[in-house]
């Protein structure tokens, strides 16, 4: 009998362990589950719906990342309205306004107006990424969340980081996480729910533009180094390095593997100037190692121009430290547009005011009916006395930004708003 | 000797617990491989291939090619052939598929079981803008599992496994991924009628009609809206599936043979005030349920139903879940007036 018992109770023993087993397997599951779920809990609130795309909130008074393709019209890279609309994950309506504007990078950042007690993320630190780390996207594919204000979570792995990926990405984290159209402009996360990086062009084919498996994050470090000049406003300049040339194409690229081989500095050149010498291996920039000239020029993107960075070069037996100042791309056309409010002024000749002279017709300011002769009382909410003070005001606003205008004409006072122009 | 029992449940319980902190990370990624094992081999059980003969309806091909893909290919809109999948929901032989794998004129439908059985299967009811159908086998000499279904709808960051059994039916496939949104709808650009879960795990028209399981195996949906031509296109990592609760709303009706059009969607024929950071009427339909209750545009909406309205998605999703013909009791300010205003919900127009 109590043998019986005894093997009743080992059998029951055994099948309890099997169970447990299983159990043991699911709870492993459920533990990486739990976090990924917790992760898009805390997340998906700081989530922003702009345009037809993405978006993500990094402050608590509402400083947001997005791509400058999102905010800014594709054809003609100018951003249309620096005043804009947005919605929160849930569909909470804010006016916000486009800040500072990356083209190169394809980023903007703007700022929610008046806004206080907003949800945000933390940044991370996308040098720390690994190929083969877990990573979550948050978007707006295919405009799915543009109805109910649900953005689309989707989980993947980091395929590779620092990927010189093409023109503008030129330091990248690849990842496999199904990035679509409308993603573009909205956060790349850790597990642990760090913004790694904001998601932006994909690889396709045929034009047929679905995920394929390849999806570029622009990675928050090089965001970080720019945040500076992204917050005064206007447009921030990426870097170069002046008069120096390495391997451009492959297979000498693939040749290199253990550096960028510098082929030629030009006399008198930056790069000369710093330093750099023909036949100089280059190693290593800030930190990061370099294998070839492609990722040497990739590594470069990330920085504004005027940054001073470290360089490591073998020369002969030995390694040597270079330190040198960045020189600033050339502006583009589009940033080299000014404002203009489409009519031309001029001071009082008794030098009481300012007075129009002349509406250009179909500009906005004829449209809102500005009329020559008119008095300048307040330009964007500030008292004019002279027709300097009006262009210096003037030069310190974003062409096509609205603003608020009061003029008098005869005894009357009248409030126009006025989108200005970009004129060259 | 109860003690003794006690004490050997509680080893086998919490032993392998204990041992958690030393897992290594071979150990660790092969308890969660071997989880995700056990539950696709469970949802295996029950699930099954298609073999639909019919002369399936051809969808127009889109006017403008979408993003310029190769919408002149004369085969754009033709669907592959291919068997698809459906499962067993219960033991008296009925299957559930996606009505995309019968949408047509049906003339045979073959079910092809994991053990490699097979019967001739019935059409009984369909569910269109759900994208479910219903087929009946006779039971007679077939080992049917029937899929446990799940309790609760998963959240956002779930782990689901989409479940089939194309091309091959002796051997199921299996495709992992996250649920990446819920309750997602979008009645306006994308035709996704009615509450569905997303979820990035692949799906290709093989998987259409299969199920979605849960990390225990059990059913949370139905792959549907996998469509001929679509924006996202297969395999993109956006996939829908019909929820259990949806499913559960015309069960009995698909049983019974009902075929189930568009359902009528309620509408109360309102549009957001632009600019604004309150919930501000904007627009009113002419017509609508709005305009015969008495809103106004500029009223600034509070409650409805008693329900707080922080944001224009809280007020329409949750008219998205009323019926054609309910009445809503909607709290608005007028002015310096707060108002009352009781609306009797309409019908969404086909093309609103």
């Amino acid at each position: 009998m109590n043998t019986h018992r005894f093997i009743a109770a080992a059998l029951f023993a055994a099948v309890l362990s099997a169970r447990a087993t299983a159990d043991d397997n699911a709870a492993a599951a459920l533990r990486i589950e739990k976090q990924i779920r917790e992760t898009c809990e805390k997340v998906v609130p700081a989530f922003v719906f702009i345009g037809g795309g993405s978006g993500v909130l990094i402050s608590s008074d509402g400083w947001f990342l997005t791509n400058h393709h999102v905010a800014a019209n594709p054809q003609t890279m100018q951003v249309d309205a620096l005043d804009q609309t947005c919605n929160l994950a849930g569909g909470h309506f804010y006016r916000c306004e486009i800040v500072g504007l990356d083209p190169v990078g394809d980023i903007c950042l703007g700022k929610i107006k008046d806004a206080h007690d907003l949800p945000y993320v933390e940044l991370g630190d996308s040098d720390a990424v690994k190929a083969g780390e877990a990573c979550i996207a948050v978007g707006n594919p295919f405009m799915l969340g543009s109805m109910d204000y649900h953005p689309t979570v989707t989980f993947g792995t980091v395929s590779a980081n620092h990927i010189n990926a093409n023109a503008g990405y030129t330091d990248v984290i690849q990842t496999d996480a199904a990035v679509n159209p409308g993603n573009s402009g909205g956060p790349l996360f850790s597990v642990d729910g760090k913004l790694l990086g904001i998601n932006g062009r994909i690889n396709t084919r045929f034009s047929n533009r679905v995920n394929t498996g390849i999806g570029y994050a622009i990675p928050i470090n090089q965001i970080k180094n720019f945040m500076r000049d992204l917050k005064k406003g206007g447009y921030v300049r990426h870097a170069l390095l002046e008069g120096l040339q390495g391997a451009a194409t492959w297979p000498d690229l693939h040749a290199e593997a253990e550096g960028a081989v510098v082929k030629s500095v030009s006399a008198g050149s930056t790069a000369e100037k710093a330093g750099f010498k023909k036949g100089d291996l280059i190693v290593d920039v800030e930190g990061h190692v370099i294998h070839n000239y492609w990722r040497f020029m990739g590594s470069l993107g990330a920085y504004p121009g005027g940054t001073e960075i470290g360089v490591k070069v073998k020369r002969g037996g030995e390694t040597v430290d270079i330190k040198v100042t960045l020189d600033k791309m050339p502006r583009t056309e589009f940033a080299k547009m000014k404002p203009d409010l489409g009519a031309t002024f001029e001071n009082l000749e008794d030098g009481t005011g300012v007075k129009i002279t002349k509406v250009r017709s179909k500009s906005d300011a004829a449209l809102k009916g500005l009329k020559a002769g008119d008095l300048i009382v307040k330009f964007n909410g500030q008292a004019v006395e002279n027709a300097e003070g009006l262009l210096r005001s003037l030069s310190k606003i974003r062409p096509r930004k609205i603003v608020p205008l009061v003029v008098k004409r005869g005894e009357a006072e009248l409030d126009l708003e006025i989108k200005l122009e970009a004129r060259k | 000797m109860n003690r003794i029992y006690a004490f050997l449940a509680a080893c086998a319980v919490a032993l392998p617990g204990m041992a958690r902190a030393e897992d290594s990370p071979e150990t660790a990624w092969q308890k969660v491989q071997e989880a995700f094992a056990t539950a696709i081999e469970s949802g295996h059980k029950s699930t099954v291939a298609l073999d639909v003969k019919a002369d399936f309806r051809v969808p127009p091909k889109p006017a403008v090619p979408e993003m310029g893909n190769d919408a002149s290919n004369p085969n754009y809109t033709k669907r592959p052939k291919s068997l698809t999948s459906g499962f067993v929901i219960d033991t008296e032989g009925h299957i559930l598929t996606s009505y995309f794998n019968v949408d047509g004129k049906v003339k045979s439908i073959k079910v092809l079981f994991p053990d490699g059985k097979s019967a001739d299967g019935k059409l009984l009811g369909v569910d269109e803008s759900k994208d479910l159908a219903m087929i009946k086998v006779d039971p007679e000499g077939l080992h049917l599992h029937a899929i446990e279904w799940a309790e609760k709808q998963p959240e956002v960051g779930a782990f689901v496994m989409a479940l089939g059994r194309s091309p091959e039916p002796a051997s199921g496939t299996a495709t992992r991924g996250i649920v990446s949104a819920v309750d997602r709808i979008d009645q306006a650009f994308n035709a996704i009628w009615e509450q569905s879960i997303q979820f990035d795990a692949k799906t290709n028209y093989g998987n259409s009609g299969g199920p979605v399981v849960d990390l225990n195996g059990k059913l949370v949906g139905v792959v549907a809206h996998v469509r001929l031509i679509s924006p996202w296109g297969q395999n993109s990592g956006i996939s829908f599936a019909t929820p259990n609760w949806k499913i559960k709303e015309v069960l009995e009706k698909l049983k019974a043979g009902e075929r189930l059009g568009k359902p009528k969607l309620p509408f109360l024929g309102v549009g957001p005030k632009e600019n604004s950071t309150l919930v501000v009427i904007g627009t009113i339909q002419p017509a609508s349920a709005a305009e015969k209750a008495g809103l106004m545009p500029g009223d600034v909406v509070r409650q409805i139903d008693q329900v707080k309205v922080g944001d224009w998605g809280d007020f329409t999703n949750y008219i998205k879940k009323k019926k054609v013909g309910e009445k809503v009791m909607i709290k608005v300010t007028r002015g310096e007036e707060d108002l009352d205003i009781e609306a009797t919900l309409g019908e969404r127009p086909s093309n609103p």
